[in-house]
């Protein structure tokens, strides 16, 4: 993963609980590395190192560090870092949902060295829509899910998140129902 | 442009969603969906109204200011709220003449598009400019990423630096440092010191005093850029210190570091005090550094050493005196002292400069400081070089003395012993303490002491002169034993005589094995002399006059006796050795002489001898030698000489050359015929090289061999020369020249000159060869021309049968027979002349399978029986002997040809009578039968001088016989030789007028019925091949029409093909069961027509048709995969069943191939018969053929019906009803069918073949119906 990723989570940690606490969850993690370049790619390993121990050095699970981190990186992150993107992205929780798969289709071409996640959306609805989420890394449904919470944020829109579908079950990938 | 784009508005709305249209009154008709969202634009509008251009920068009046803007790119410029940049291109639209704007909003960044309010699906998929300003984003991003960076490492390398100089103070002003340490600025004020330094308020430099900060401002005027570090010394109180001063440039201030060096000061004082005492010692004197290395050397070590004060400071004294000679183990002992710090003595060797050498005795002492501490190390050299040389001298000879193996007595100048070595002591069993006082005379002399040697002795000694002698002596224990003794005087300084020096040597076993030596001599019959110069005295042994033939007493003056006795020629030869012994020229001889004997008869004698004393001057005092009577040896040497001289002339005169040569191959002896042979004189050929003889072909070869030679072997062989530049050939035996002692020396070399033999052999060679090929050519010639007749043979005689088959007139028939008979003669002539080069190339071979004698001769009967029945004579086997064995194992086809042969012959020389064969067992064995096979005819005869040609090709008896009886005279050339190639022989006996009668006998082995081959191929029907496809490949049109004539006959279909290729192209094209391949075609061949099918991976058989009659083809068709072989001209028979053979035809009836084959269906009967009888009513012909029609179905049904209940008499009782139907329509095919079936029926045996007979029948009958139908409507 780009090592905005990495950079981002030291962000939210710090930014939340304090240097120290950042300062531990490295020291957990084992990861070595001091600065984190935001367009240069790192191994995924260490993403879920961090991950791992700052829901050790929290006190909390995984799930929610993720899902923190989903909402993080829309409203922080994306908002702060990449300016109008965001909201370039869509008028409204639902452009920007239906625009999501060119979005990230856009994004790949961007960064080659990225293994970027695929969005597919369908059953686009008034007040719902299912976002579709294909990838090759494990375990990072919360992250989504907390990206989706993150966008409603955004847009100010209270919106609920149903995982309906999940690679757990033997599926081939995510579904999440966003409805608003 | 053939399809011109055309966009409906939502379309062109998603690819440009920023086009404005403009009509040539510049209003905009139309604006892309996303332009519109950047403003209200109402109706109406007019372009130059809401956008300028910019780039290039164009006021626009009318379309034709847009229109010159194509092909460009335009930035157009919104004059909105906001301004908006459009980045783009002008089409003019001819048609409707129009102008379009297909372009693209140009942000700087994110934020601006948001501040359009226009989000990502505004711009078209295509459009890259949202992509654009991400990745200014992700540069923006990476760039602060790298301030970032930058600021934290920057900050970590400051603290970096204060922590490392916090570290770098700390280190430099440790608080217990008993050292001063200071640091002061460049102007001299003290920055920092430790407690040490701070406790020192007075220095003194200098002999001047100054207060410490007047000390301090000294140094900080003694601050020189150049040089950062200097050191000064000064005392401050009551003690030494150096300060060593380090200037910081860059950090602006000076570090000062003291040490206390009283102690050191004053040893050194104290050191210097004494090095003035060593320096004026001779001795060397040194000081060196604990660890040994020199600080300072006195003008003593100098001297010693050879090196100067520099040489040698900072030195280890090791290094620089070591050397060659010097004892290793020593210096490890004075580098252990350094080490241990402690004091040495040594005497080792040292090196000067200039690498000479002196013993140096050293002794080193450490100098301590008050803890204990070895703070140098202080040494004295001296050299004791002759002081060791003496002593090592005195050493040497003390141990030579000692350890001599003869015993060494030193006595004073009276005589008395003072000293004696262990082997005086071992040797007389008198110990040194016993020794010393006596005289050596009192200890060892006794009773067998010779007086006169004593005197002497005691004489010498007594004037002070060397002595020595051989005395006898005896030991302590009384054992004698003989003594040499040699002695001198040992004199003092002044030449005064202080005592005597001797050695004594146990000369007991010498004195013994002379004795023994000279007894030995003469009891092998030598006299032993002595001559003693002085007195010109000669001793004999007692003997002398035995050997010269006196009794032992007869002479006493042997001298004398001996001289007079020399040949008088001889005696100057003595004379002349005396002379030589005389004037020193010779210290031994051995001469050979001849002496009288008392009988009068000369005696040999080989005189030997040698000096055994010489006085001071080296000249002879005695010799001594023997006599020994050669003269037998004499005599063999004479003979040896004469049989020398015979052998000599013998090889010299002998016609075979002969050298001996050395190791090197050089010539050391050529005899008169060897010197003929290479043209060389006796002296060119002495060292001659005889590898020059060679040619170079053959040096190899040589040489080779001359390495057998060394390993002692003998050998012969041809080898070719070249001598005078002719080349020629020599049969060589050479056998290698061994010393007495096994050693090689060289070779011993016979020549033969073979360059004529040579000659002949090669063109015998030659000859044989051109015979050879003459012989291949003939064969190759006789096959080719076998083929070239065969092949239309082929033709002529299997159209002669086909023609034969057909209805001829009588005499048409008469032609045919006639053409047939000369065609199967021409045959048999093509045929002999093919054995016969075969036989004469050696590649028949006769078989060896079990046969049926019988048999053979009855067949063989059987087949001339038509030949011998027209000329009316009688063909029978007259006698067959019963012991004749049923099966033997031989050659049946052999056997069949040579009786065919003769008999053909009988008959045809026979013009009436008879010819018999006579089938006798001559011979019988458990294992072999031996039989005489005669064929006699009553026929012409022949003389006896014909019958003894008979056997000659190509003879006959007269040319008029030929010419009446035609033939080749072949025919009993062949027969000859084919029974010797059986292992038997033929005999004739004939006389003319009375016959001739021709018998062979051949031995043959017994056989069983176990021995006889099965012939697998089974009798054929008309039909054998019905349905069948098969493919006649050959370019020989009349081969085609004969096989496809043969084969259809036998209801096969038949495809042809004119060559290989054509063959292939066929198979592709028709389903073919077999084909039949014709070797010799043009395009391609048989072999790899037949190995393409094969790579095709097909299977069908295919078989070979060939007219090339030569052994090996069969092989090489089945090597080019094909299944079988028939060779033209085939008999159908033959040709038919080994088709069927590999069709794998079942053949149910056992039928003989039909004598006549109707090849249409209007020879399936004949009616001829019939008509005959009618005698031209043709109402009995139809109503013949109505009773037929009508009754033979009936008939046919009734024989399968019994066969069907095994009703066998009933089924053959029915054929034998319909035989005589079927006879008189003359329905051919079933002439041999219905006859079996009837016999079936009688003989009540129901076999496997009845079934299909009888299917055969009705089948047949209903074809014959249905045709005589059409030909004989109701």
């Amino acid at each position: 993963m780009y090592g905005i990723v990495n950079k981002s989570i030291q962000d939210l940690i710090t930014e939340k609980f304090g240097i120290s606490e950042w300062e531990a969850v490295k020291e957990k993690s084992g990861v070595d590395v001091d600065f984190f370049l935001s367009n240069e790619p790192y191994a995924d390993d260490i993403t879920y190192k961090l991950a791992g121990a700052a829901a050790e050095v929290l006190g909390i699970t995984v799930g929610q560090v993720l899902h923190a981190f989903g909402e993080w990186w829309i409203l922080k992150t994306g908002k702060e870092k990449y300016g109008g993107l965001m909201e370039a992205g869509g008028n409204n929780l639902k452009e920007f949902l239906v625009n999501l798969p060119l979005f990230h289709n856009r994004i790949m071409l961007m960064y080659p060295k990225l293994t970027p996640p695929e969005f597919k959306v369908s059953d686009i609805n008034e007040s719902s829509i299912n976002v579709h989420y294909h990838s090759k890394r494990e375990g990072l449904q919360e992250f989504v899910r907390g990206l989706l919470s993150g966008l409603a944020k955004m847009y100010s829109v209270e919106a609920s998140i149903e995982l309906i579908q999940s690679r757990d079950d033997g599926n081939t990938h995510e579904i999440f129902k966003v409805s608003w | 442009m053939a399809h011109p784009f055309l966009f409906n508005e939502t379309q062109f709305n998603r690819l440009f969603p920023f086009f404005i249209l403009i009509n040539s009154e510049l209003k905009v008709v139309t604006l892309g969906k996303s332009l519109s969202k950047l403003s209200d634009f109402g109706p109406n509008l007019l372009f130059s109204q809401a956008f300028s251009i910019s780039r290039p920068h164009t006021l626009v009046h009318s379309i034709q200011n847009l229109i010159e803007l194509e092909n460009q790119l335009i930035v157009l410029e919104f004059n909105g709220e906001k301004k908006v940049l459009l980045r783009g291109q002008f089409e003019f639209l001819k048609e409707s003449n129009e102008i379009l704007f297909v372009g693209s909003p140009w942000f700087g960044s994110m934020e601006q598009v948001r501040e359009n309010s226009l989000v990502i699906n505004d711009f078209a998929n295509h459009d890259p400019l949202i992509d654009l300003l991400h990745v200014m984003k992700s540069q923006d991003i990476t760039n602060e990423d790298l301030k970032q960076l930058i600021s934290t490492i920057n900050k970590q390398k400051n603290d970096l630096k204060i922590a490392n100089k916090e570290a770098h103070d700390i280190a430099l002003f440790p608080k217990q440092n008993p050292d001063p340490l200071i640091r002061i600025n460049f102007d001299g004020d003290v920055l920092q010191n430790n407690p040490a330094a701070a406790l020192l308020d007075f220095f003194e430099l200098e002999n001047k005093m100054f207060r410490n900060d007047e000390f301090f401002k000294l140094i900080s005027t003694r601050i020189n850029k150049t040089n950062p570090r200097w050191i000064i010394e000064a005392k401050s109180d009551n003690k030494y210190y150096s300060f060593v001063c380090v200037s910081m440039q860059e950090e602006g201030y000076v570090n000062i570091y003291g040490r206390n060096i009283t102690r050191q000061k004053l040893d050194q004082q104290k050191l210097e005090r004494l090095s003035l005492v060593a320096s004026a010692n001779n001795n060397g004197v040194l000081f060196t550094t604990p660890d040994g290395y020199i600080t300072w050397a006195n003008e003593g070590f100098c001297k010693l050493t050879g090196h100067s004060l520099s040489d040698i400071i900072g030195k280890s004294p090791i290094d620089i005196c070591k050397g060659p000679l010097t004892d290793e183990s020593a210096l490890y002992k004075v580098l252990e002292a350094f080490f241990k710090g402690e004091g040495f003595s040594t005497e080792i060797i040292y090196y000067r400069k200039d690498q000479t050498w002196f013993w140096g005795r050293s002794v080193s002492q450490p100098i301590k400081n008050e803890k204990g501490q070895v703070i140098e190390f202080f040494g004295i050299i001296q050299d004791v070089t002759e002081e060791k040389a003496s002593e090592e001298k005195l050493k040497v000879l003390s141990q030579i003395a000692e350890d001599n193996i003869n015993s060494v007595v030193i006595t004073n100048k009276k005589g008395r012993i003072t000293w004696v070595n262990k082997s005086f002591t071992e040797m007389t069993g008198y110990s040194l303490e016993e020794a010393v006082g006596k005289r050596p005379g009192y200890l060892l002399q006794g009773a067998e002491t010779d007086k006169n040697t004593v005197e002497y002795l005691r004489k010498q000694i007594n004037n002070g002169d060397p002595f020595s002698a051989e005395i006898i002596t005896y030991s302590k224990t009384q054992n004698k034993f003989w003594l040499r003794v040699q002695g001198q005087p040992i004199k003092n300084e002044k030449g005064e005589v202080t005592g005597f020096f001797a050695l004594e040597e146990d000369i007991t076993k010498e004195k013994e094995s002379e004795e023994r030596f000279r007894k030995a001599l003469e009891n092998i019959g030598d006299n032993v002399w002595e001559h003693d110069f002085k007195t010109g005295l000669t001793y004999f042994s007692k003997s002398e006059n035995e050997f010269l033939g006196y009794t032992t007493d007869e002479e006493t003056n042997n001298q004398d006796l001996w001289w007079n006795s020399v040949h008088e020629e001889d005696r100057k030869l003595l004379m002349e050795n005396d002379r030589k012994y005389k004037s020193g020229e010779i210290d031994a001889h051995s001469l050979e002489y001849r002496i009288g004997n008392k009988d009068g008869t000369t005696k040999w004698v080989l005189d030997r001898g040698v000096v055994i004393e010489k006085d001071r001057s080296g000249k002879p005092v005695k010799i001594t030698g023997t006599h020994t009577d050669i003269t037998e040896r004499k005599e063999f040497e004479q003979t040896l000489k004469v049989n020398e001289e015979k052998y000599r002339g013998i090889i010299a005169n002998m016609n075979l050359g002969l050298m001996e040569m050395n190791d090197d191959g050089k010539i050391t002896f050529a005899n008169q015929t060897l010197l003929h042979m290479t043209g060389l004189t006796e002296k060119e050929s002495i060292g001659y090289d005889s590898s020059l003889f060679l040619s170079t072909e053959s040096r190899e070869e040589v040489k080779r061999r001359i390495k057998n030679r060394v390993q002692g072997v003998s050998e012969a062989y041809e080898v070719q020369t070249k001598i005078n530049n002719k080349h020629g050939w020599w049969f060589v035996s050479s056998a290698p020249k061994l010393a007495v002692t096994g050693e090689y020396l060289g070779s011993i070399v016979i020549c033969l000159d073979i360059t004529n033999q040579k000659k002949l052999e090669k063109d015998l060679i030659k000859s044989r060869e051109q015979a050879e090929q003459l012989a291949k050519v003939k064969e190759v010639f006789l096959a080719n021309m076998s083929h070239e007749i065969r092949t239309p043979m082929n033709a002529i005689m299997g159209m002669g049968n086909q023609l034969a088959k057909t209805n001829l007139s009588e005499q048409q028939h008469f032609y045919l027979k006639t053409i047939n008979k000369a065609a199967e003669n021409l045959l048999v002539i093509i045929n002999d002349i093919l054995d016969l080069s075969k036989i004469e190339a050696g590649k028949l071979s006769v078989e060896k399978i079990g046969f049926e004698p019988k048999v053979v001769i009855d067949n063989a009967i059987q087949v001339l029986m038509h030949k011998a029945e027209e000329k009316g004579l009688k063909l029978l086997n007259s006698y067959c002997d019963k012991r004749l064995s049923r099966f033997l194992i031989g050659d049946p086809y052999r056997i069949n040809q040579v009786l065919l042969n003769l008999m053909s012959n009988a008959i045809k020389f026979t013009e009436s009578g008879s010819v018999e064969v006579v089938c006798e067992v001559v011979l019988e064995s458990e294992t072999s039968q031996f039989l005489q096979l005669k064929v006699v005819d009553t026929g012409i005869g022949m003389e006896q001088e014909f019958v003894e040609k008979l056997f000659d090709k190509f003879s006959q008896e007269y040319e008029s016989v030929s010419r009446k009886y035609g033939g080749t005279g072949l025919g009993m050339s062949i027969c000859k030789e084919l029974i010797e190639l059986m292992g038997g022989e033929i005999e004739v006996t004939s006389a003319k007028g009375k016959g001739t009668t021709i018998a062979f006998r051949i031995e043959l082995m017994k056989g069983t019925s176990a021995d006889i081959v099965e012939s697998s191929v089974k009798e054929v029907t008309v039909d054998l091949l019905k349905g069948k496809s098969i493919l006649v490949a050959d370019d020989n049109e009349m081969n085609r029409l004969v096989a496809s004539t043969i084969l259809e006959g036998y209801g096969a279909v038949v495809i042809e093909a004119v060559n290989g290729e054509d063959a292939l192209t066929m198979l592709e094209k028709h389903k073919v069961d077999l084909v039949l391949m014709d070797i010799q075609m043009p395009v391609l061949n048989g072999y790899d027509a037949a190995k393409a099918i094969r790579s095709q991976g097909r299977t069908l058989p295919v078989i070979a048709l060939t007219a090339n009659a030569i052994k090996g083809e069969n092989e090489k068709c089945i090597k080019a995969g094909m299944n079988d072989y028939i060779s033209k001209p085939f008999k159908e028979e033959v040709f038919i069943k080994k088709i069927a053979q590999w069709l794998n035809t079942s053949l149910a009836e056992k039928i003989l191939v039909p004598q006549k084959i109707e090849p249409k269906m209007e020879m399936l009967y004949d009616l001829s018969m019939i008509e005959e009888i009618s005698h031209g009513n043709r109402t009995f012909v139809e109503k013949m053929v109505r009773l037929f029609c009508e009754q033979s179905p009936i008939l046919s049904q009734q024989i399968l019906d019994a066969y069907n209940t095994d009703d066998l008499e009933t089924m053959g009782a029915v054929a034998h009803k319909l035989k005589p139907s079927l006879d008189n329509l003359k329905i051919s095919s079933l002439k041999n069918v219905i006859r079996a079936i009837e016999k079936a029926g009688t003989d009540k045996v129901k076999n496997d073949e009845l079934a299909m007979q009888i299917k055969v029948t009705q089948e047949t009958i209903n074809k014959v119906i249905s045709k005589l139908k059409q030909e004989y409507p109701e």
